[in-house]
């Protein structure tokens, strides 16, 4: 691990999230593309919230949308 | 703008087609957001239910070509702090940013499974924990923490929208995020060995539950 990981390990968070700023957006990818240990790692993370994304997400209940809209107008 | 000062001459009905066009198709959206903020599905339809009332309510108030969907969160997630949570079934623990133990602050997923299974840890591992698990691991987040990683994670809004949506600084959105994911990916790990899925190293004790 050389100064670069560390430095993607340290703006991981950001990176993902898509806030670094772009010259270091830019930066980290260029280094994913070079580094087998930390594009393994960022990959894993970023497979992480596809699957919480995937699992924390719910239909609302039948008849939800006929409540709402009879209490906003009631006929 | 034009704009806004168009959207206050709208007649009732004209209001309630836009509103039913543009701000109703996110019903799915906001109950999920409501079921993780309220971890009841009877308090979640309630709380969609207010908040769309509110919303609609203040709807002149509303900027064309802001961000509805954002604007909408900002309302739900309002309604849920400011008046519901005070009338709801369930006890919620309220936490206060500092007031959390910090080490949940640090906490690698991706090396507590590499060391486990003495590979690169693959996601592979997670995938075969129940939605149930998964769902519950979120609910275990203190209630500040968990709004925010459902806002970034799940509905993908930037810091500076989850700022505006929950009413804090970027710099505490940052953080809650930072903490809120090391505790959910702990919870994830500990899960995960219960479940036999990676092989329990005995290193650090389980602080899960």
């Amino acid at each position: 691990m050389d100064d670069s990981c560390r430095q993607v390990l340290r703006e991981l968070q950001m990176f993902l999230d898509g806030e670094s700023a772009d010259e270091l957006q830019h930066i980290i990818s260029r280094h994913l593309g070079d580094c087998g240990p930390c594009h393994d790692q960022v990959e894993f993370q970023r497979e992480v919230r596809v699957l919480i994304a995937a699992k924390c997400t719910d239909c609302a209940p039948p008849g939800l949308m006929e409540r709402v809209c009879a209490t906003l107008w009631p006929s | 703008m034009a704009d806004s000062t168009v959207r206050q001459q709208l007649t009732d009905d004209e209001r309630r087609e836009q509103f039913a066009r543009d701000a109703l198709p996110y019903l799915d959206q906001l109950y999920s957001a409501a079921l993780r903020y309220t971890r009841n599905p009877t308090d979640a339809e309630d709380l969609v239910q207010e908040a769309y009332v509110k919303a609609y309510s203040a709807f002149h108030q509303f900027q064309p070509g802001t961000n509805l969907r954002a604007w909408l969160y900002r309302i739900l997630t309002n309604t849920y702090i400011n008046s519901y949570r005070k009338q709801q079934r369930q006890p919620v623990q309220v936490s206060a940013d500092g007031e959390w133990d910090s080490n949940e602050g640090e906490f690698s997923l991706y090396d507590r499974i590499s060391q486990a299974t003495h590979a690169p840890a693959e996601v592979e591992v997670l995938r075969r924990l129940a939605d149930e698990e998964i769902k519950e691991a979120l609910a275990s987040l203190p209630e500040n923490f968990r709004m925010a990683v459902y806002l970034a994670d799940v509905e993908g809004f930037s810091y500076a929208e989850i700022a505006e949506i929950m009413g804090t600084p970027i710099g505490t959105v940052m953080s809650r995020l930072h903490r809120g994911r090391a505790a959910l990916h702990r919870a994830l790990y500990e899960y995960a060995v219960e479940r036999d899925l990676v092989p329990n190293t005995g290193g650090e004790e389980a602080t899960h539950g």
